[in-house]
């Protein structure tokens, strides 16, 4: 197994950024950790996120995943993702719920049959404007965050949230947009789901 | 009870999308990709046994035309004698699964079976896997119909850098040797031989396979998104293109005795 130039460059990325305890850096240290199954980032992802703003109401995640030979790939993604909870309900003492949080996320797809950039000598400009490697996607997710007992507190497990989120890509959404009559929105929203853990 | 609620509509909600679960945009395919279309279709071509005339329809570049495809496949449907069809490349503009699988929804409503060639913009990102799934293994076969040989082939030179390889020139020369009781050729493919996107370096040599054959009624293409006709080669070897799907026209051919005819339709 090699890795591709691609893949090589997204790990060293990923490394730059992926926590070490250095004094004064205590804002590298991941606050969640996030499994997903779906929604357009691999069969599963596994990614490493960080809450955003003084009400945490923003979420950056940065997740690696894969979908494997058998599910219609080999193909590694790489994503970062962002989204915003407007909405939190308290149910109880038991869970938070934010049943609507708007989202943005950019993937990356490595390998010999994507370009990020068109090869000059092989193309006219513009031949192709899109690049087939790096997608943008817009999100909404609905996640329910549930308050782990304090039996757990030692565990340094503060919640555990469960979510699903619907994506689309650009490429869906300007095919969407001129075929209006014939493709419904709903056709180009690509479901996931997963399960987060805040420490 | 909010939570009780919230976790019935949850699961009610999942089991309802389970087909919206997407892996990637990327992936060469899904559980209800279907495989092999193109030998399908050549099956039930042959299943049928007609009259001697060869009618069929060429039409391409059916990338991001949804909005057009309905009509199309109605205006098909409506004529009578089409053996069959082809989609002559560009099936998807982007090269997504999601492409192939809108436009597969509207040719399967075919009546007659159709047959797929590839494109260059079926060649970006995982198309080109895409299609082998959905059409064809090989990007060039061929087939016998009622003496009429058509030998579909992969014209997208620039796809593959120019490297002197596409179109596969010894595969086209063994494809045009006269063969007993073939009485006329179509060569069918994506990127007309007078295009910047085909193989400078090849053109001579395709040409000369076509018109030593002496029997080629025609080369049939896509690509340019307008009807036309052009003789490159000898004024004995037509190379026609059809318009897209986009801008509503579809060529009809016809072969009669050993008669060939062509007519545009607009939808």
């Amino acid at each position: 197994m090699s890795l591709s130039k691609g893949t090589f460059f997204s790990l060293l990325l990923l490394s730059a950024i992926i926590p070490f305890k250095v004094k004064g850096q205590k804002f590298l240290i991941p606050q969640t950790a996030t499994i997903q199954r779906a929604g357009s980032i691999g069969y599963n992802s596994f990614g490493i996120g960080y809450n955003l703003f003084a009400n945490k109401r923003g979420s950056l995640d940065l997740a690696w995943g894969y979908v494997p030979k058998s599910k219609g790939g080999r193909q590694d993604i790489f994503a970062g993702k962002f989204a915003y909870r407007p909405f939190n309900l308290n149910i109880k003492n038991f869970a938070v719920l934010s049943p609507l949080n708007p989202g943005l996320f950019v993937t990356h797809h490595p390998g010999g049959t994507f370009h990020t950039i068109l090869d000059k000598d092989q193309y006219p400009d513009r031949y192709y404007w899109w690049s087939s490697a790096v997608r943008f996607h817009l999100s909404a997710s609905t996640e329910l965050k549930i308050n782990t007992p304090k039996s757990l507190a030692k565990t340094g497990i503060g919640q555990i949230a469960v979510y699903t989120e619907f994506n689309t890509n650009e490429l869906y959404f300007v095919s969407w947009f001129k075929n209006r009559k014939e493709i419904q929105l709903g056709e180009i929203f690509k479901l996931g789901f997963g399960v987060k853990v805040y420490f | 009870m909010k939570l009780r609620l919230f976790i019935l509509i949850s699961i009610i909600f999942l089991g309802f999308s389970c087909n919206k679960l997407e892996y990637s945009p990327n992936q060469k395919f899904d559980k209800d990709t279907p495989q092999n279309l193109n030998a399908v279709n050549l099956k039930r071509l042959f299943s049928v046994s007609g009259d001697d005339t060869i009618r069929f329809v060429l039409s391409g570049d059916s990338q991001r035309a949804y909005d057009d495809l309905p009509t199309f496949v109605d205006a098909v449907n409506a004529m009578t004698g089409i053996d069959f069809v082809f989609l002559n490349g560009d099936i998807s503009d982007f090269g997504l699964l999601q492409e192939f699988k809108w436009v597969e929804k509207y040719y399967s409503k075919l009546k007659s079976p159709y047959i797929a060639v590839i494109g260059n913009h079926d060649h970006v990102a995982n198309g080109v896997d895409i299609y082998k799934r959905f059409y064809s293994e090989e990007l060039d076969f061929s087939f016998n119909y009622k003496g009429v040989k058509f030998v579909c082939h992969n014209t997208n030179s620039r796809e593959y850098n120019f490297n002197g390889k596409v179109p596969d020139i010894n595969w086209l020369r063994m494809q045009f040797r006269p063969e007993e009781g073939v009485k006329g050729y179509f060569a069918v493919a994506h990127v007309p031989p007078n295009s910047s996107d085909f193989d400078n370096n090849l053109f001579d040599n395709y040409g000369k396979i076509l018109t030593d054959n002496g029997k080629v009624y025609a080369v049939l293409n896509a690509h340019v998104d307008k009807v036309g006709i052009k003789y490159p080669y000898t004024p004995a070897l037509p190379v026609i293109t059809t318009n897209s799907l986009y801008n509503k026209h579809f060529l009809v051919v016809e072969v009669v005795n050993n008669n060939f005819k062509y007519y545009d339709v607009a939808f």
